[in-house]
């Protein structure tokens, strides 16, 4: 209870495989980061998560309740997706700021008015243009106003900061922290903007080719995560055993990013020296390609 | 507030506002028209009223088949509606408020032409008979525009409208001079109810040939 929990999620478009049988658990009140590469499946993922597309296999629980096709679990969840505004005024690019917000409005039973306008104002958005006349940034705007005023339980943002100006981001990260401390809702973040975003991370998760890595508190990941470099065998030494990502040799020397144990500290010695590495290095080495 | 009250509050607000802007632009062309002709737009207007609430009405409902499905229903699943939930309250907002301008139009008309009263039996089943072949039409657009999108779909429903024309013409040229004809012209009266009913059902299979299929569809924006 008071989880939303993937199970073994499958997605499948025609015979291209997303998504490879995802478990993942999310527990209230934290807010998690979703980190992952361009097509690693972020946005299938949360859209899966949400119950607004349906998963090839595998099911999604929020707090004992099945999401797919069920308003009691789906009043609990805003999945509030990013806009590509493409078909200029004859799509969902003809609505008005407005309009769109009052959709938000009637549909998400909690949702918070007052949020709104203090957003509205908070960003300077004009809400009498249509969705196709606003810009990336002011796109993210609007999706951001429904999903913080939704005061959905759980509630998922894709690409929030996509476009926004430092100020805005400044102020996104600011009430969405306020809200937190206030309500306890759980909210996860993908993004592309890691370091910007990585001291409110509560937890991580590194979603890889369709596979969920790594799920981890971030000041932990960040504390046992270390670049280790210098003489090859005594850098073999230090990797046996232990997760190594990113291993780098060049000539005698050899370089790795490498997992300690929690609690376990590595010091600079003659022969290696020990870095320390922040959450972005840290997805590089798992998630880039190998050296 | 349930799910299908929100979606019923909402469909209702967005299709009586897209009708009272489908009403808004006719008048408009009729204001420009007769600004361009030199004649009285109230007096154009009073005089072929039925003939424009009729235009506005069929208008809507094929408006209301495009766009629709493919605009605001993502909007509504995006923002935590069930899907079928969502589908529903739609039909039933087109629905209503399609009928209810198409029967402005029908009073108009008694109202115009009252040997039309003589024959309520008569005109009120075959004028719902043609609303639900409407409606059916409707949502052969909203079938073809989610499937193929909304410019295909807007180009096989055309083909699919020739096509219809094209048997209906060979289908009453082969019973003109044929037995069923004489039938039909010996008891009008049945002849409505059946149009009527078939009117009916075909709105029916419109509305479910639109929800198959749509709980595996993925829903993007566009």
């Amino acid at each position: 209870m008071n989880t939303l929990e993937c199970k073994g999620i499958v997605k499948k478009f025609g015979s291209n495989e997303v998504l490879h049988g995802v478990d993942v658990t999310l527990e209230k009140g934290k807010i998690y980061g979703l980190i992952g590469r361009n097509g690693a499946g972020k946005t299938t993922l949360l859209s899966i998560a949400s119950g607004q597309n349906p998963a090839t296999a595998g099911e999604v629980d929020v707090d004992g309740l099945k999401v797919w096709d069920n308003q009691d679990a789906l009043d609990k969840i805003c999945f509030s997706r990013e806009l590509n505004i493409t078909a200029g005024n004859t799509g969902i690019g003809g609505l008005k700021v407005k309009e769109y917000l009052k959709a938000a409005r009637t549909y998400f039973p909690g949702y918070d008015k007052s949020i709104e306008e203090r957003l509205i104002k908070e960003f300077e958005l004009d809400i009498k243009k249509r969705l196709s006349k606003l810009s990336k940034g002011m796109l993210s705007m609007v999706t951001i106003i429904v999903a913080l005023a939704s005061k959905s339980e759980y509630t998922f943002f894709d690409e929030p900061v996509a476009g926004l100006d430092v100020v805005a981001r400044d102020t996104f990260y600011k009430i969405l922290l306020e809200e937190f401390a206030e309500s306890g809702r759980t909210f996860v973040i993908s993004t592309h903007i890691i370091e910007e975003a990585a001291d409110i991370f509560e937890e991580v998760l590194f979603l890889d080719k369709g596979n969920i890595i790594l799920k981890e508190n971030t000041q932990e990941l960040v504390g046992r995560t270390v670049h280790v470099s210098g003489v090859s065998e005594e850098v073999d030494k230090i990797m046996e055993g232990k997760k190594t990502y990113h291993v780098e040799t060049i000539g005698r020397s050899k370089a790795a990013t490498v997992m300690l144990e929690p609690g376990e500290e590595l010091r600079n010695t003659a022969d290696i020296t020990v870095q320390p590495m922040n959450l972005q290095q840290i997805f590089v080495a798992m998630c880039g390609k190998e050296a | 507030m349930t799910g299908f009250d929100r979606n019923l509050k909402y469909w209702f607000y967005y299709v009586s506002k897209s009708m009272l802007a489908i009403y808004a632009m006719i008048i408009g062309i009729v204001a420009v028209m007769s600004l361009l002709d030199g004649s009285n737009f109230i007096d154009t207007f009073t005089e072929n009223i039925v003939l424009y609430l009729t235009m506005a009405s069929a208008m809507s409902v094929i408006v209301f088949g495009f766009t629709n499905i493919t605009v605001m229903f993502p909007v509504t699943v995006s923002m935590s509606s069930r899907r079928r939930t969502s589908l529903v309250a739609m039909n039933v907002a087109q629905q209503v408020i399609g009928l209810l301008s198409f029967t402005i139009s029908f009073i108009c008309a008694l109202i115009k032409w009252p040997v039309l009263k003589e024959m309520l039996s008569l005109v009120i089943p075959a004028f719902l008979g043609v609303i639900g072949i409407l409606f059916f039409l409707g949502n052969i657009v909203a079938f073809l525009s989610e499937r193929f999108g909304r410019t295909v779909g807007m180009i096989l429903y055309i083909v699919f409208v020739f096509f219809v024309v094209f048997l209906c013409t060979i289908g009453i040229g082969i019973v003109k001079n044929g037995k069923t004809f004489s039938m039909v012209m010996a008891n009008p009266q049945a002849f409505a109810i059946l149009f009527c009913a078939a009117g009916i059902i075909l709105d029916v299979l419109g509305i479910v040939l639109v929800s198959a299929g749509l709980n595996k569809k993925e829903i993007k924006y566009c």
